[in-house]
């Protein structure tokens, strides 16, 4: 059995240049859009830096085993950023490279909405809010029980609308869980259009102070940024903490920008080769 | 289906014992036994006898305020950790306001998250806000959910242990408080996908759980003293279904009757009335139940009588219907004042002696 503190986190990525894996899950994401015609490519986008950094530097997994008892928990409550966390799977060796052409197909393990059926996907996100409440039970285990795992939930802007999240906030304070990270990503987008004119859920920051958690606000698109927060981001002050992370949607694909309907993209081998072409010659900036 | 015919201590007649609080005094036991076992409470904690094991185990004692989609989310992590989280609120709030929480943080994973609804029906005095007259029919529309239904101190007691040896989500529909005791602990087994003859007879067939199972006794004996001979069959496990019971005692009745503390609609006498329209017997079917309405706030007695729960009533649809719907004279015998229900609730009688 694997000891905790034996596992190196981010597994056989850990010594490879952040800013390349990041390049290449950006890779993956259009890659499996593309196969299915379409997907949660935006998504894949914006939150590529802040998958990164967790699977690659923070994560202790174990691919072979991926009900390792001691494993880090990574929730992902917003089942539709799938497609990034599949990317970051992909390289740590939970599968074969060629499933990523399985993306949403019929009868594949990688559905378009993250669940469980996938090894190693922690829970089944997609109904909004579900993921802290979990996160919580899973960092009062921890406590209670002295498991050294840390919990991570990822989350968006738009899930912040449902009540559940509110509670569970609530709760988390009270229970003093500072084993427990929250993330979300605000995009400033959600299906019916832009987050203010939707409903009242701004400024978001403020509200999770209000609720008495330690709050870190980021640029959730720049790779320097990302690690130099997450690295150090669980502060044994017996408060969870949130790291609110400001992205862009489809950042890095013009195609993309400055569009409201980016929830879900119709995407065919045409959009591929130019977004390919901006992602190759932000790998040359970078170098 | 059992035969538990020598292991009801209840006549049906005069009152029954009684006996406070099963639930809370086993859990907290069981807790002692199982490490495992955590409490969760959402704001009603002596509502729902938790503070008992809150008392006993306090480290395994989780407020989580006023907020139960929430508690079902945080009962699923404890149990995604190999904890056994019983997670504890009125019947109306955990089913009504979590349905989704349910389905997809406990039910689709099946986890070993166990539901404790208290107050179903018109058990709870409260009115429609706080009876759950439809939690059965979204449990029982909930892939890998177990149910069991139950109102009767014995059963009650060995719930407990039941739900923490079922690997996966059990609803524990309970009535709380004041039990009675119908039978004999050293000979009744409560387990999962069973079925329990209560007694035997050749004309109604009347199949029951939780609280009504009193009422059928009761109903049964009046049944007897008019000549009509009467079985009694007692489902607690309402999902796993014992199917080949039902279908034994619909085979064996000229009447097939249901008693629900539910609506109508999605309880056991649906559950029932699916197993007997699949197969192929032809049996007159009558369902006793809240028909298609909300509860309404009064005291028990109140509220049997209002949704002819009552067993006189019972007896009499039931003779009824044998009779081809003709209304018959019949003797009851039936005092309303017997339930002796009028303080169950929110009174004094809810307090531990």
């Amino acid at each position: 059995m694997l000891k905790y503190d034996e596992v190196r986190p981010g597994g056989v990525a850990a010594d490879m240049p952040l800013d390349e894996l990041v390049l290449d899950m950006k890779r993956s994401v259009i890659r499996m859009t593309e196969a299915a015609g379409g997907g949660y490519i935006s998504q894949g986008f914006c939150s590529a830096e802040v998958m990164a950094v967790i699977f690659y530097r923070l994560l202790r997994l174990d691919p072979a085993n991926p009900e390792w008892k001691q494993r880090d928990r990574f929730l992902l409550s917003v089942g539709h950023y799938a497609i990034a966390v599949y990317a970051a799977m992909e390289k740590l060796g939970f599968f074969d490279e060629e499933m990523l052409d399985t993306y949403s197909a019929d009868g594949s393990a990688i559905e378009m909405i993250g669940s469980e059926i996938t090894p190693g996907f922690e829970i089944t996100g997609g109904s909004l809010a579900q993921g802290l409440s979990q996160g919580v039970g899973l960092a009062i285990a921890a406590k209670l029980r002295n498991h050294p795992w840390r919990t991570i939930v990822y989350m968006s802007d738009g899930e912040l609308e449902e009540g559940q999240t509110w509670e569970a906030v609530m709760v988390a304070k009270h229970h003093k869980l500072d084993n427990l990270l929250a993330i979300v990503d605000v995009n400033g987008v959600q299906a019916d259009g832009r987050i203010e004119d939707v409903t009242g859920i701004l400024p978001i920051a403020e509200k999770w102070h209000a609720f008495g958690w330690n709050v870190l606000e980021i640029d959730g698109n720049n790779l320097d940024t990302v690690m130099s927060t997450l690295q150090d981001c669980f502060i044994p002050n017996g408060k969870p903490t949130i790291i609110v992370a400001n992205t862009i949607m489809g950042n890095g694909i013009t195609q993309l920008h400055g569009k409201l309907d980016v929830h879900y993209v119709k995407w065919s081998k045409e959009n591929s080769i130019q977004a390919l072409a901006e992602l190759a010659r932000e790998g040359v900036d970078n170098s | 289906m059992i035969d538990a015919t020598s292991a009801v201590i209840y006549s049906g007649k005069d009152k029954a014992e009684t006996k406070m609080k099963a639930y809370g005094h086993k859990l907290a036991e069981v807790g002692k036994i199982n490490n495992n076992i955590l409490c969760l409470s959402a704001d009603l904690t002596s509502q729902t006898e938790a503070d008992i094991f809150r008392s006993a185990h306090p480290e395994r004692f989780l407020s989580m305020g006023m907020a139960e989609q929430n508690m079902i989310g945080v009962s699923a992590g404890l149990a995604r950790a190999g904890e056994i989280p019983f997670a504890h609120s009125f019947a109306c709030f955990i089913t009504r306001r979590c349905f989704d929480q349910i389905a997809m943080s406990v039910a689709y994973p099946r986890l070993n998250v166990k539901l404790v609804a208290m107050m179903p029906g018109i058990s709870s005095p409260g009115g429609a806000s706080h009876q759950a007259i439809d939690d059965l029919a979204m449990m029982r529309a909930t892939p890998n959910m177990n149910i069991i239904d139950l109102g009767e101190a014995t059963e009650v007691e060995q719930a407990v242990s039941l739900a923490v040896e079922t690997d996966g989500p059990v609803y524990l529909r309970l009535r709380r408080g004041l039990l009675p005791v119908l039978f004999d602990k050293t000979k009744f087994r409560l387990e999962l996908k069973q079925s329990y003859l209560l007694r035997r007879g050749n004309d109604v067939g009347i199949i029951t759980s939780g609280l009504m199972t009193e009422r059928a006794l009761q109903a049964a004996a009046i049944l007897e003293e008019n000549g009509i001979s009467t079985s009694v069959l007692h489902i607690p496990s309402i999902k796993p279904l014992d199917d080949e019971g039902i279908l034994h005692l619909a085979s064996e009745c000229k009447l097939l009757l249901t008693l629900d503390n539910h609506s109508i609609i999605g309880g056991l006498g649906s559950a029932v009335a699916e197993v007997v329209s699949e197969s192929r017997i032809k049996v007159p079917f009558h369902r006793i139940g809240l028909r298609d309405v909300y509860g309404k706030a009064a005291s028990n007695a109140y509220l049997y009588r209002y949704f002819e729960f009552d067993p006189d009533q019972i007896a009499s649809v039931a003779a009824q219907r044998l009779e081809g719907d003709r209304v018959v004279e019949f003797k009851t015998g039936w005092d309303v004042n017997q339930a002796g229900d009028k303080e169950t609730g929110w009174g004094e009688d809810w307090k531990d002696k």
